[in-house]
């Protein structure tokens, strides 16, 4: 660095370099921007060193010919703005003004400003450390000579995907549109859904490399004060040096980080958004992640699907209570089986004994290990078949599920009643709408199968007994996780297992917040 | 952190244990029939009918397993159970047991320690079907099963039967226990028997049909026929049909079963079906005399009508239904009777009226009740009621 272009002149600056190695720190907030426009120059380049992206356009500034650069990165600023609205303008039509003759030189930057550009977000910025901040967010930061402050014209352009279906939450009816990785596109596709000047969007920016926009999102005079300022305290707490996801937002604001269950909720959809807000919770967007992340966030939320509220009640009703359903038989049915059969076959029919024991005559294995290994297989093939291509994938799925399934029958490997089993419980766990809970699903399948395995239904009622135990001391900001069920809100029951026709569910939910629940007057 | 790793350790020595009680399927017998012999020399024979899964791929549930008829003999029930598995490749669990069956004999000497053994047991379910056998148990449960895959099968589908045809009466372990032990009734259950015949039931496939009527195949049938009583001596007295109905009429059990009237004035037949039986049993006590009344309604449909009457007329069915009322009486009285001079002992639980509704009365005939019961005066009231017609309104003679 010493050798490229030598110290400068300026001790603050020097000393700033020297912080530079410190990285994330706000080395150069003490280096104003100098008068002389060599001298910014020098600086930036120095602090730009090695960097391939950041372009420095000098160039002369009308009739007067007075010295002026640009600074920018290449690629995330509009370069039609660039070369009609500043270079363009700058350089040749204010010629034609004749204007900067008359005007102070030293406010030259004012003037442009307020008279030349014609560009809406621009931004004075007075320090080094200002004018670096802007540049490395898209901002296109403009030095004249003799002026010791410099603008920033927000000209942010951001290669991302068009806004689109969402993968992971498909619906049959209801909006289709997704979250893309632009926070602006998100905001815009919330504010479009929301139109109420209660809406409010505050940014926080989060991480000394990649000084990511998180921006939380609540319709104010909804939101339970307590849970906004509890919200805001714990985003201001996080202390990281890069966030790529929301994914990571959330391991930083969860109530109990040791937890199994998510305790946030997980949405690509504006249209689930704009519900939970109405509802009086909040939204977090990340910049860079298509995910928002929902709180608070209980348990029975991650049971109901986004369609949900599209549906008429009755097929809702019935989706959701099988969505129950079939939540207890992802966690329980592989487990109870075993249980079953090796420790409780009373609890079984004779004829159904008979022929399940019939298909376990000249099997090798205890039911257990045998439920274990199909298990595992099941676990392995789906994620085996998750990181493939998409054609690669459903060979793999095709090969895993019909040639082991059918060989290791064939073979008297395994049961058919097992795979049976097996099978069914794998899919029953991709009827939980909320994926983040249904992981977790299968994790405990496993403990449970140990416990029924070993124990019988003894062990899987006690097993069952410490997840319900501990699910009920787990809270989503200060919201208990099982509510409305424990502590019971009645009320809000029109909306758990069953659902009320629309027309009768006329408060908002009483476990979130309590203030204003009438949703309509 | 080391809190979280002292409770997995602690955990993982919850599975040194291994796994109590744990039975793979491979390994057991499923026991579904025992029944109970007494031998000559005073042994008890245990002879039980246990499924084994062959695992063989059919798709026919009875060639996916195999029944296994296993007997031996002992001086108590246990110790013949424990011999049974000296020669038994897997081990018998009782767990899917469904009937029971008790010869004669070993009703007569051995019922209490049978009983005792029964619900003691914690394999053995409080459902069970009892049923007492004039046979001897070790030969009819070896009977083929000629309908269903075995023999129990055949045995559950009589058993399920005899409620839509009231003229046999299967009770189950909780109620012939408890009635057993009651000091003043006596349990009643179904009786069962095995004739070798080729008429009664048959079943084949299509390649023998042809060879059963030319072949001289006896095959030996259960059949499950009236009630068998204990009698005050201990010995067992078998209900016929007849009188079983008119035991289940005070039982208040009869649900469909058939009743035949004819006589002179019909010049034909008259049936009834679809029966519904309500009774009220009471007790009217006047000084040192009882009498129980038994107030016995009952309605259902005709059956068969072969008669010259007109039974849309209102006084012509009254009369009918007045002789079905006098034909169901006088199975009662008949019933009653046979108990009442034959058994000499309380099946139908008159006993215990006094006891609920008259406390005070029955702690002076308590000590008598025998000789009392023998001579009980009983006091029928049957009323009948005919609903429907059937898809005719009136004879087709007509």
């Amino acid at each position: 660095m010493k050798k490229f272009l030598g110290l400068s002149n300026n001790q603050k600056f020097d000393e700033a370099m020297k912080g530079i190695e410190n990285i994330g720190s706000n080395s150069f907030d003490e280096v104003k921007i100098s008068k002389s426009i060599d001298e910014n120059s020098k600086y930036l380049k120095m602090i730009f060193e090695n960097c391939y992206d950041i372009v420095q356009k000098k160039f002369k500034i009308g009739s007067e010919q007075i010295d002026g650069f640009i600074v920018y990165v290449n690629g995330i600023v509009d370069k039609n703005f660039v070369t009609e609205k500043i270079l363009n303008t700058l350089m040749t039509e204010s010629r034609l003004t004749e204007l900067e003759k008359k005007i102070n030189k030293n406010k030259l930057i004012e003037f442009a400003n307020k008279n030349i550009t014609s560009i809406g977000d621009t931004k004075k910025v007075y320090t080094i450390q200002e004018a670096l901040d802007n540049i490395l967010k898209a901002n296109c930061v403009l030095f004249i000579d003799g002026n010791d402050n410099a603008l920033a014209f927000n000209i942010k352009t951001y290669e991302s995907r068009d806004v689109s279906t969402p993968i992971t939450e498909s619906v049959i009816r209801g909006p289709m549109e997704g979250y893309t990785e632009n926070i602006n596109t998100n905001t815009a596709l919330l504010r479009n859904r929301v139109k109420t000047i209660n809406l409010k969007t505050e940014s926080f920016e989060i991480g000394s490399i990649s000084k990511t926009t998180v921006v939380i999102c609540y319709i104010h005079g909804l939101i339970d004060i307590g849970i906004l300022k509890e919200l805001r305290e714990r985003i201001e707490k996080i202390e990281v040096d890069m966030i790529n996801d929301s994914g990571e937002i959330e391991h930083y604001i969860e109530d109990s980080t040791f937890s199994p269950f998510p305790q946030v909720g997980v949405t690509e959809r504006p249209d689930t958004c704009a519900a939970a807000l109405a509802e009086g919770r909040a939204t977090i967007l990340v910049d860079g992640s298509p995910f928002a992340l929902v709180v608070p966030n209980v348990f029975a939320h991650f049971l109901t699907a986004p369609e949900d509220k599209y549906n008429r009640f009755y097929f809702t009703s019935f989706i959701r209570l099988l969505r129950y359903i079939s939540f207890f038989i992802s966690l329980f049915l592989p487990s109870l089986y075993v249980a079953l059969i090796t420790f409780h076959q009373e609890m079984i029919p004779s004829s159904l004994l008979i022929t399940v024991a019939s298909s376990y005559a000249g099997i090798p294995f205890p039911a257990v290990v045998e439920a274990f290994l199909l298990e595992f297989t099941f676990e392995i093939l789906r994620e085996a078949g998750l990181r493939l291509p998409k054609p690669i994938g459903q060979a793999v799925n095709i090969v895993g599920a019909l040639i082991i399934g059918e060989a290791g029958v064939q073979a008297g490997l395994s049961s058919r009643a097992m795979v049976v089993i097996v099978a069914f419980t794998g899919i029953t766990s991709f009827a939980m709408p909320g994926y983040n809970a249904a992981r977790i699903v299968r994790v405990f399948r496993f403990l449970l199968l140990v416990l029924g395995g070993t124990f019988g239904l003894f062990g899987i009622a006690i097993g069952a007994l410490f997840i319900l135990v501990h699910m009920a001391s787990l809270r989503s900001f200060g919201v208990p996780y099982l509510s409305p069920l424990a502590p019971i809100h009645f009320k809000d029951w029109k909306d758990l297992f069953i659902k009320f026709p629309s027309k009768y569910i006329k408060d908002r939910p009483t476990f979130i917040q309590k203030y204003n629940l009438r949703k309509r007057n | 952190m080391k809190r979280f790793l002292l409770f997995i350790c602690i955990l993982l020595t919850l599975s040194l244990t291994g796994c109590w009680g744990k039975k793979e399927l491979g390994d057991i017998s499923i026991v579904r029939a025992t029944g109970i012999d007494m031998e000559p020399n005073g042994d008890i024979r245990v002879t039980i009918l246990a499924e084994e899964p062959t695992g063989s791929k059919e798709t026919s549930a009875s060639m996916r397993s195999s029944t296994w008829i296993g007997s031996d003999t002992g001086s108590n029930i246990r110790e013949a159970m424990k011999k049974l598995l000296s020669h038994s490749a897997k081990r018998p669990l009782w767990i899917q047991n469904q009937v029971i069956i008790i010869s004669e004999d070993a009703a007569n000497k051995a019922l209490k320690e049978t009983l005792d053994f029964f619900v003691r047991n914690r394999e053995i379910r409080l459902d069970n079907n009892i049923l007492i056998s004039k046979a001897r148990v070790y030969d009819l449960l070896q009977l083929p099963s000629s309908v269903q895959s075995n023999l129990v099968d055949y045995l559950i589908g009589m058993i399920e039967n005899t409620k839509f045809w009231s003229e046999s009466y299967i009770a189950d372990l909780k109620t012939y226990a408890l009635k057993y032990t009651d000091d003043y009734v006596s349990p009643v259950t179904g009786s069962i028997d095995y004739y070798n015949t080729t008429m009664k039931t048959v079943s084949t496939g299509r390649e023998s049909y042809g060879m059963l009527k030319t072949g001289d195949s006896d095959i030996g049938i259960p059949v499950v026929e009236g009630c068998a009583a204990i009698k005050k001596d201990g010995s067992i007295g078998v209900l016929t049909y007849d009188e079983t109905q008119g035991f289940l009429w005070i039982m208040g059990k009869v649900k469909e079963g058939v009743i035949e009237i004819e006589g002179p004035e019909y010049n034909g037949k008259l049936v009834m079906i679809n029966i519904n039986s309500k009774i009220d049993k009471k007790a009217i006590i006047n000084e040192d005399e009882v009498e129980i009344v038994l107030n016995l309604q009952v309605n259902g449909d005709i059956g068969i009508d072969t008669t010259e009457i007109d039974l849309s007329k209102d006084t012509l069915m009254k009369n009918a239904e007045k002789d079905f009322s006098k034909k169901i009486e006088n199975q009662l009285r008949a019933t009653v009777k046979r108990a009442q001079k034959d058994f000499k002992t309380d099946i139908f639980c008159f006993s215990e009226i006094l006891i609920k509704k008259h406390p005070n009365a029955w702690k002076s005939m308590e000590s008598d009740w025998e000789n009392i019961y023998e001579n009980l005066k009983i006091t029928y009231k049957v009323e009948t009621t005919i609903h429907r017609m059937g898809m005719l309104n009136e004879s087709l003679y007509q």
